[in-house]
């Protein structure tokens, strides 16, 4: 292999690329794979803050929902009594009325029985008295009769 | 120039395809196949082919990438940016496991040389008689730049050179020459030290320029012996050494970019 002047040229050359590459080449690209790098490194640390906040959120949430379910069991307990209460003085109310309205029907029972009995005392008095003047009549008029008879016989 | 592509006998072939297109300036003309296998010409002779496919492969792959570097968006990136920043990433990776706080030149630098070095080897792939063809037998150029010496070892010198420049820049002349002189062995073993230091560090731009040249040279001389064989059987043959090649072309662009790598950091670091 003859070795000559090419090889200077080469050198030469390769000079020239190796100035190239590090002037043109090597810079930009690397400044670009840094600076998306760095954004991918932000941005994965926005995604953990997030996740983070999100997890704080929850626990929020878990909160709230338990001190709703608790504010919401506490109503219920509440209604519960009052709907006891009301159901309780419902009935003790109906108990009166029912008292009341048996105490009352026996009042009027009691009444019109007395009436009644007031009204029969009056009839029966009218009875008696109508059935003494009826008895009255017909012993009366069986007198005559006997007396006819008692003339028929005679006769006889 | 032999009309070797003519030439179909086996040795004719390679022959014709073996020597790059070289103008020699002290001459002032092209230089004959025979003359370059001969290795007629002086040293001011230029490798046409080598060097014409070596800066248009840089310029079109580095151009390219500056291309898209110059509209990279920091926002989601489309296919060919995403590509690209795998690409650089691998390399930036590599760099920063081997040579954990690198000069600034050292990331870019191993980025061109993958790159580079890439699409040198690529060019294997390109089916071994299409200049010719294509010129019809008018143009005898080598496509793969890295099948030529001249520019492996004009990478791995300038390497090597910035080797020289780190071991100064770091340890100061003192430094370099006390590291010489004493390591491993102590300051007893002088020449010991200093000889086994001078090996290693020539051994690095020499085993570093030769890889890449044996393993690319070897690869360009199987795909000519392949296409020597007759039409019919050549798929054989030339289709598993393409695949081959598919793995071959990245891994000694990776080779060469991770030795890079390593050499420099070993100039950077001080005993």
């Amino acid at each position: 292999m003859n070795v000559n002047i090419s090889f200077v040229g080469q050198m030469i050359t390769f000079a020239i690329l190796i100035w190239v590459t590090m002037k043109f080449v090597w810079p930009p690209l690397i400044a670009a794979i840094d600076r998306r790098n760095k954004e991918i490194a932000d941005g994965l640390a926005a995604a953990e803050q997030g996740r983070q906040s999100l997890e704080e959120a929850k626990g929020r949430q878990q909160e709230m929902i338990a001190d709703a379910r608790s504010k919401a069991s506490e109503t219920m307990r509440e209604g519960k009594q009052r709907h006891d209460d009301i159901v309780a003085a419902a009935a003790d109310e109906a108990q009166a009325e029912k008292q009341r309205i048996i105490a009352e029907g026996h009042r009027q029972i009691e009444a019109e029985r007395a009436k009644m009995v007031l009204e029969l005392r009056e009839n029966y008095a009218a009875l008696v008295v109508d059935g003494a003047r009826r008895i009255l009549k017909r012993e009366f008029d069986a007198k005559t009769h006997s007396d006819m008879i008692d003339k028929l016989a005679e006769k006889i | 120039m032999a009309g070797s592509l003519h030439d179909v006998s086996p040795e004719g072939y390679i022959r014709g395809h073996l020597p790059n297109l070289s103008y020699d300036f002290s001459a002032g003309r092209w230089l004959t196949n025979e003359e370059v296998l001969n290795l007629q010409g002086s040293f001011l002779t230029l490798h046409v082919d080598t060097l014409i496919f070596s800066v248009s492969l840089g310029l079109l792959s580095i151009g390219f990438l500056a291309f898209i570097a110059a509209r990279a968006t920091d926002r989601t990136p489309g296919r060919l940016q995403g590509f690209i920043e795998m690409v650089l990433m691998f390399v930036a990776d590599l760099v920063k496991n081997i040579f954990p706080d690198p000069p600034k030149i050292v990331p870019p630098l191993a980025l061109t040389i993958f790159v580079w070095v890439f699409f040198m080897n690529l060019m294997d792939l390109v089916p071994v008689d299409t200049l010719n063809v294509a010129s019809q037998g008018a143009i005898h150029a080598k496509m793969v730049p890295t099948t030529d010496i001249n520019l492996t070892f004009g990478m791995s010198i300038t390497v090597f050179l910035m080797i020289i420049y780190y071991n100064i820049k770091v340890k100061g002349i003192g430094g370099l020459t006390h590291e010489m002189l004493t390591v491993p062995f102590g300051a007893k073993m002088l020449p010991a030290n200093l000889f086994l230091r001078l090996v290693e560090e020539l051994a690095k731009p020499i085993t570093l320029g030769l890889r890449l040249f044996g393993n690319l040279f070897a690869a360009e001389m199987i795909f000519l012996l392949v296409a020597l064989l007759p039409a019919w059987i050549q798929w054989v043959f030339g289709g598993p050494w393409a695949i081959y090649h598919i793995l071959v072309v990245p891994l000694q662009a990776f080779i060469f970019t991770a030795l890079t790598v390593v050499y420099l950091s070993l100039a950077h670091e001080k005993h």
